[in-house]
């Protein structure tokens, strides 16, 4: 006995106005994402100053003592990990069929 | 009568409780009273647990084959754990209110009763059993997904868990050999566990574990299995198994040095895996293995610390990860697939499905105000503070799992919710999710919440449970909430999320590409698996022409053998001239001879 989904699409997609758009509909708008990167990065700029304004801080490894550290690993551990899906999808993405070459992939 | 009933109560494992519950619940055939039934164990496991009188002391045993099995024991450590699993199965249980299906609902709670059986248990013949039994009950939730690929993910996962056991075994025959008895009091002190490599089994129980526990190279049936489990079944799979290893790697060996590299490298490798899936229950996967990495790693840095670490993450982390799977389980109900290219946009229709997602990702990715937050520090501090006391190598454990923090805010912060919710709109205007699995997804967020917010008493909570207490309420009160530790916090997770930005914006973000990402199932998936056909082939071909050929040969030796020994062959034709006589007759000459030259 499997599960079905019980997909029920009672909204025609380009229907206005859903319950969702009051909370998020402002995600969609086009400036959104402009506002977002500019207030990104006016938090993230204050983040790094205070971190300079407040007094030297005591860290278990010393390299995490330089005021923006956490920071630039941030920036560096979380832009080097997407950046190496390119090629390790090259390396190990296949078809979705490659295991069960004869039957449709379902879940 | 009350009396009887409250001391037969205190000292009945809730485990137990819970079992029963499930058995109970595949005969009750009303929707209404499974659901009564079935919420009602883990509530009734919940007070039975609060019941319990002494800490520390066998509270059940039974003799069974000279064994003592100690069916009931609460240690601190296990309330920690047994408390997670009770509140874990109450939530699944509500969770799954809308899925008619008995055989389902009846084994989810043989199979966290299994779980939480195990943790509350005091010998290894008690845990070997209830280990076994997590394995059997919980395949039925991979299975009634009803398609082949699940089924045959089921019998894999089947395997592999069959084996962690049956090495558990092993180890076990090794201990009862040494100690002569299966009790941890004989073998396990306060923060003393085995030693791999002087205790005679240990090895055989640390890879038990490490199976069970997903260690590095022995993870893929995770990955494999979870999600293809049904939509409701992957919540509670999220839950059990790997936390009950967790547990026993907690009681069996802490401090144990491998485990820090080993969980180490588990933080580390699947977020790159999880960066290219495109099955967003496959992302949750992954990111399961890398929270466990850390709860392994500070079991094997193994000081209070840590131990509390390793705890509070495992407390926590049951609940936010269980939160995700319930909101990915909710878009798989309503729209039928996870896969991230066919999502995009929900937000629309399932508001609030979206806001209980986002709630566990803030959670798992240690935003300080929610839950991991304050779980998570407790392990960075755990390692920081032995690195400060000499222990050298231990700044590139720091380094490696200040990086999974990082790739934690990408896989299941920002990937899970983005790519379903939000993102590109993928047109599809699904229903919100059913009442009861709001209700489910409301109750986790709650605790998310709850646990991560100091002026709601919550992390206080678990910190007073934790099994160092002393040292965790210092914790809270000198390291917690200072203002350098949330501004670092702060720095990593806002900078990480930035990244993202950056990446989108100029077109760096690797786009969701449907496909499969191979991963060591593919060893027995493919080369192991093409041997066996190969194999098969080889014989199905060679089988007969073999066969005849060996029939040929004894044949003709059959015929050779008639035509010279039987009463009408060679050796028998003529009485005087009989070929045998005169063989023997010389075979015996010789014989003589050779005594007779050898004696003189």
């Amino acid at each position: 006995m499997s599960e079905t989904p019980s997909n029920e699409h009672n909204h025609p997609p380009n229907q206005d106005s859903y319950p969702g758009d009051r909370i998020f509909g402002w995600t969609s708008s086009k400036k959104t994402g402009s506002i977002i990167f500019i207030g990104m990065l006016v938090l993230s700029a204050a983040l790094v100053i205070a971190s300079f304004i407040l007094p030297h801080r005591h860290e278990y490894v010393h390299m995490a003592e330089f005021p923006p550290f956490y920071a630039i690993f941030g920036f560096v551990a979380f832009a080097g990990v997407v950046v190496s899906g390119w090629p390790l999808r090259k390396l190990l993405g296949r078809p979705e069929n490659y295991y069960e070459p004869e039957e449709t992939q379902n879940d | 009568m009350i009396d009887a009933l409250q001391s037969l109560l205190s000292t009945t494992n809730p485990g137990f409780i819970v079992i029963i519950s499930g058995l109970l619940a595949y005969f009750a055939r009303q929707p209404i009273v499974r659901g009564v039934v079935t919420i009602g164990g883990p509530l009734l496991g919940l007070l039975v647990l609060a019941m319990h009188q002494a800490q520390g002391v066998p509270l059940h045993t039974i003799q069974m084959l000279d064994l003592t099995m100690v069916l009931y024991q609460v240690e601190k450590v296990s309330v920690v754990f047994g408390l997670a699993f009770l509140i874990a199965a109450l939530v699944n249980s509500i969770y799954a209110l809308h899925a008619k299906d008995p055989l389902q609902d009846s084994m989810a709670l043989v199979y966290a009763g299994a779980a939480i059986a195990a943790t509350f248990a005091g010998d290894l013949m008690t845990v070997f059993i209830f280990w076994e039994l997590t394995a059997v009950s919980s395949v039925f939730l991979i299975l009634k997904s009803g398609t082949k690929e699940a089924y045959k993910a089921s019998m894999r996962y089947l395997g592999v868990q069959i084996l962690s056991g049956v090495l558990l075994l092993m180890g076990s025959a090794f201990i009862m050999g040494e100690f002569g008895t299966l009790e941890f009091s004989a073998f396990l002190s306060e923060g003393q566990g085995l030693k791999l490599g002087e205790d005679p089994g240990a090895i055989f129980l640390f890879f038990a574990l490490g199976i069970k526990a997903a260690f590095p190279l022995m993870h893929n049936w995770l990955q494999d299995s979870y999600p293809k489990a049904t939509h409701t079944g992957a919540v509670v799979l999220s839950a059990f198994t790997t936390k009950l290893a967790v547990y026993a790697l907690w009681r069996f060996f802490p401090g144990e040095d491998s485990l820090i590299w080993i969980g180490a490298i588990m933080t580390v490798f699947p977020v790159f895996f999880a960066v290219i899936e495109n099955d967003l229950r496959k992302v949750l996967a992954y990111s399961l293995n890398n929270q466990v990495g850390f709860m392994v790693c500070a079991i094997g840095i193994g000081t209070p610390l840590a131990l509390n670490g390793a705890a509070a993450h495992a407390f926590c982390h049951i609940i936010y990860k269980g939160l995700l799977f319930m909101s990915m389980g909710a878009v798989m109900h309503r729209v039928g697939t996870t896969k991230a290219t066919e999502l995009g946009g929900l937000y629309r229709t399932m508001p609030l499905t979206a806001i209980f997602c986002l709630i566990g990702a803030a959670s798992i990715s240690a935003f300080p105000l929610f839950s991991g937050f304050a779980a998570k520090s407790l392990t960075m501090s755990g390692v920081g503070h032995e690195y400060e006391h000499g222990v050298q190598y231990l700044w590139i454990i720091w380094m490696m799992l200040l990086f999974a923090s990082a790739g934690v805010l990408e896989h299941s912060g920002i990937k899970i919710p983005y790519f379903a919710f939000f993102g590109h709109d993928s047109g599809k205007r699904p229903k919100e999710a059913p009442f009861n699995m709001l209700l489910a997804m409301g109750i986790a967020a709650f605790f998310c919440i709850w646990l991560g917010f100091p002026a709601l008493g919550g992390i206080k909570f678990l910190y007073g449970m934790l099994p160092y207490q002393e040292e965790a309420m210092a914790y809270l009160e000198k390291d917690l909430w200072t203002v350098d530790h949330v501004l670092t916090q702060m720095q990593l997770l806002v900078f990480a999320a930035l990244a993202f930005i950056v990446l989108n914006r100029i077109k760096l973000y690797p786009p969701e590409k449907r496909g499969v990402v191979l991963d060591t199932d593919w060893i027995y998936r493919r080369p192991v698996y093409a041997s066996v056909v190969w194999l098969g082939a080889v014989w199905t071909r060679l089988g007969p022409a073999m066969t005849s050929a060996a029939l040929k040969v004894s044949r003709r030796v059959y015929d050779r053998i008639e035509a010279t020994f039987s009463p009408q062959g060679q050796l028998s034709r003529g009485a005087l001239s009989g070929g045998m006589a005169i063989w023997t007759s010389i075979v015996l000459a010789f014989v003589m001879l050779l005594a007779l030259f050898s004696g003189s």
